[in-house]
């Protein structure tokens, strides 16, 4: 198997919550694929962290912004739409759910680490050590 | 770091309050800025839509160039050119784009050589020497500063017009330019006071002004709302670049995006070599009489360039001196003939960016051209031959990319619209593979090309000595099997390895790209069976490198060899 077969992999592998992808793009199991699509383009207008500056005087921003996660949600949602959009990558995923997989490689590693300093993502970018020399 | 020039320092005490002011009622909205290789322009969502901020010369498009005659460098933006040939004195640097982040070593460079300013090479692998003719003495500068100095005049430009101060800038940039080429961009930034918010590929920004058309459509009940598949390819003076998108609701994702150091410059030169064969030699000395001489030619070819887009052969008369005259008319064929390969080659682009966004041509809704090349006829023939679609007309193809950078400058700085015209997104998409060395000399790509971001993936790897201490994590950019063909962005070495035998730690290497494409990398040790790392986890921002990478992927070869080596993990079930 390709490299590249395993990075696709990993990132299939169950979030911590064990919410099933459908959960994630908050779709039925036999939603279509137009379906998933604009599942996906109307979380990551709420989910993603340029989208997400919109809202940051509201109360979504309040919940959003209270997650300090860099994205995290946005990348786990387009991890979803990544394997229900492909639809090999889909039928391989609905088998795996039936039979239930066991736990990949657990992500003790790096993955699971949380960086410090990743709040809202403007600022990400530092003035400092970011742009200067 | 180092106390700025005063040329650079722009902030005032009275200034930072004004700002604090006015920032807790509204976000600022960062301005869009495109400098191209040729020419530049600045833009701002105004409120209700994007508006082109215009000189004092009301020019909304602007030369891109700083002349150094005076004491004081003065830009494109500010400064009148009594004629063209001015610009081609030897004073005045230009094409700056694409020199910044390159070193001696490189063609580009190499081609810019025959530029009327000073570009020396000294083939080793530093920055190239670039210097102005200042009253017949070659007066040294840096591309940074170059950029700079025009960054500095498009941004008092715009505070006088906005009436209030400019801090935060979208940047368009090509395709192509490194991670390494992107810091240099951002310390241009930083001397002209200027933080970058976005650095945004060009075609990426086209794509975004194309999503606010159709989402402009769909309110008006013209388009259908579905998903557009839209090509984009933009060649400039100095770049070509193409991007696949798919657009719906407002949402513009990037699916792939393909990109080379190719442009107008590159056919502007075959063409001056075309027309005078020994050019190179010809103006080797480069005295003042050459410069001259130098400036006429490529006025001559250029005006010829832009005739033949409309006429079927032009006629060149010029007066190189010593008896030496250019007599010549050039039909379109002839040129065309002459640049084939460039042509070829921007072809190939179009239809490796469609095979990576894995879209066929039937499922093109839209081919958008645009950079000041796009009125080239053979161009507008292989992007109609490729994607089978005459060209989008509703975009002006050279404001796109800048009114693009202002509508994502708007966007990600929180403002909205009563109107809904900027409930818009761009999802963005790496444009090359980032990874590390490891199984010898191979490059082990984590992200892949064309991966959307922000984005975090992993990937373990083991030592490949017993009791292996220390390991090296090399992280190269580029799409190349041979590392050293990559750019290097950065090393660092994990340290405290315990000691076991070869093959069973697991070193996990993980790149993290957030939404401000920054790249962070981080490295661990985890023993089997251990909850917790061996050691504390390494944070790295990359990239780290300054110049002369090669030096440095050499000399870490020299030093090292394969003792810090790392070999990727297969795990179970693969292969």
């Amino acid at each position: 198997m390709s490299v590249r077969a395993e990075v696709a992999q990993l990132a299939v592998a169950p979030a911590p919550d064990r919410r099933s992808l459908y959960e994630v793009l908050r779709v039925r199991k036999n939603a279509s694929q137009v379906e998933i699509k604009t599942a996906y383009r109307t979380l990551a207008k709420l989910h993603h962290p340029d989208a997400r500056a919109r809202f940051m005087d509201s109360s979504i921003a309040a919940s959003a912004a209270a997650e300090e996660d860099g994205g995290r949600d946005f990348i786990e949602i387009h991890n979803a739409y990544a394997t229900l959009s492909d639809p090999d990558a889909r039928a391989q995923y609905d088998l795996k759910l039936t039979v239930g997989s066991p736990r990949r490689w657990d992500s003790v590693g790096v993955s699971g680490y949380r960086s410090p300093g990743r709040g809202r993502f403007h600022q990400t970018r530092r003035w400092e050590t970011d742009q200067c020399w | 770091m180092a106390e700025p020039a005063p040329a650079y320092t722009v902030a005032s005490d009275s200034e930072a309050t004004l700002e604090e002011k006015s920032s807790s009622h509204l976000p600022e909205i960062a301005i869009g800025i495109d400098i191209g290789t040729s020419q530049c322009s600045v833009a701002v969502w105004n409120g209700s839509e994007v508006e082109l901020i215009r000189n004092t010369r009301n020019q909304k498009l602007m030369r891109s160039y700083v002349t150094f005659k005076d004491e004081i460098p003065a830009g494109g933006v500010s400064n009148q050119l009594a004629h063209e040939y001015e610009m081609l004195s030897g004073a005045a640097v230009f094409n700056i784009k694409r020199l910044v982040g390159r070193v001696d070593t490189d063609p580009v460079v190499h081609a810019s050589k025959s530029l009327p300013f000073l570009v020396q090479t000294l083939n080793i692998g530093v920055r190239p020497f670039i210097a102005a003719l200042v009253k017949n003495m070659w007066r040294s500068t840096t591309p940074e500063e170059v950029l700079a100095i025009f960054l500095i005049e498009l941004r008092t430009m715009a505070e006088l017009k906005l009436k209030r101060p400019v801090r935060t800038v979208v940047l368009t940039i090509p395709v192509a330019f490194s991670r390494f080429q992107l810091t240099r961009i951002e310390r241009a930034c930083a001397m002209a006071g200027l933080q970058v918010l976005r650095l945004m590929p060009e075609p990426t920004a086209v794509a975004l002004l194309y999503a606010q058309q159709q989402q402009q459509n769909v309110h008006e009940n013209m388009g259908s709302g579905s998903e557009k598949i839209a090509v984009i390819f933009n060649m400039g003076a100095g770049f070509c670049d193409v991007a696949v998108s798919a657009t719906a609701g407002g949402v513009s994702q990037i699916k792939a995006l393909a990109g080379t150091a190719l442009g107008g410059e590159d056919i502007l030169l075959n063409t001056m070599r075309h027309l005078l064969p020994d050019m190179d030699s010809h103006f080797s000395t480069r005295g003042m009489e050459e410069i001259t001489r130098m400036g006429l030619l490529r006025v001559a070819t250029q005006d010829a360039i832009h005739k033949l887009s409309s006429l079927s052969n032009v006629q060149i008369d010029v007066d190189l001196g010593n008896g030496r005259k250019i007599c010549k008319v050039l039909d379109r064929e002839e040129f065309e003939e002459v640049n084939r390969e460039i042509f070829e080659k921007c072809e190939s682009l179009i239809r490796q960016c469609l095979h990576d966004a894995k879209v066929d041509t039937g499922d093109i809704s839209d081919v958008i051209l645009v950079g000041g090349c796009s009125n080239i006829p053979k161009l507008q023939k292989i992007v109609k031959g490729v994607c089978k679609k005459d060209p989008y007309t509703g975009i002006n193809p050279l404001e796109a990319a800048v009114r693009g950078a202002a509508l994502e400058g708007a966007v990600a700085s929180g403002v909205n619209d009563p109107f809904g015209s900027l409930d818009l997104l761009t999802i963005q998409a790496t444009p090359l593979s980032i990874g590390v060395r490891a199984d010898g000399n191979s490059f082990i790509p984590i992200i892949h090309q064309n991966t959307t971001v922000p984005v975090r993936r992993d990937m373990i790897f083991t030592t490949v000595h017993d009791n292996q201490a220390e390991a090296m994590i090399i992280v190269y950019e580029g799409d190349d099997k041979v590392v050293e063909k990559n750019h290097l962005l950065g090393y660092f070495k994990i340290t405290g390895i315990p000691p076991a035998p070869k093959g069973v730690p697991e070193i996990n290497v993980c790149l993290d790209i957030d939404a401000a494409n920054v790249l962070r990398v981080f490295a661990g040790v985890i023993m089997p069976g251990a909850q917790n790392p061996a050691a504390p986890v390494m944070e790295v921002r990359m990239p780290t490198v300054d110049d002369g990478h090669g030096w440095c992927a050499e000399a870490l070869n020299r030093s090292y060899g394969s003792t810090l080596d790392l070999v990727t993990v297969q795990k179970k079930g693969a292969r």
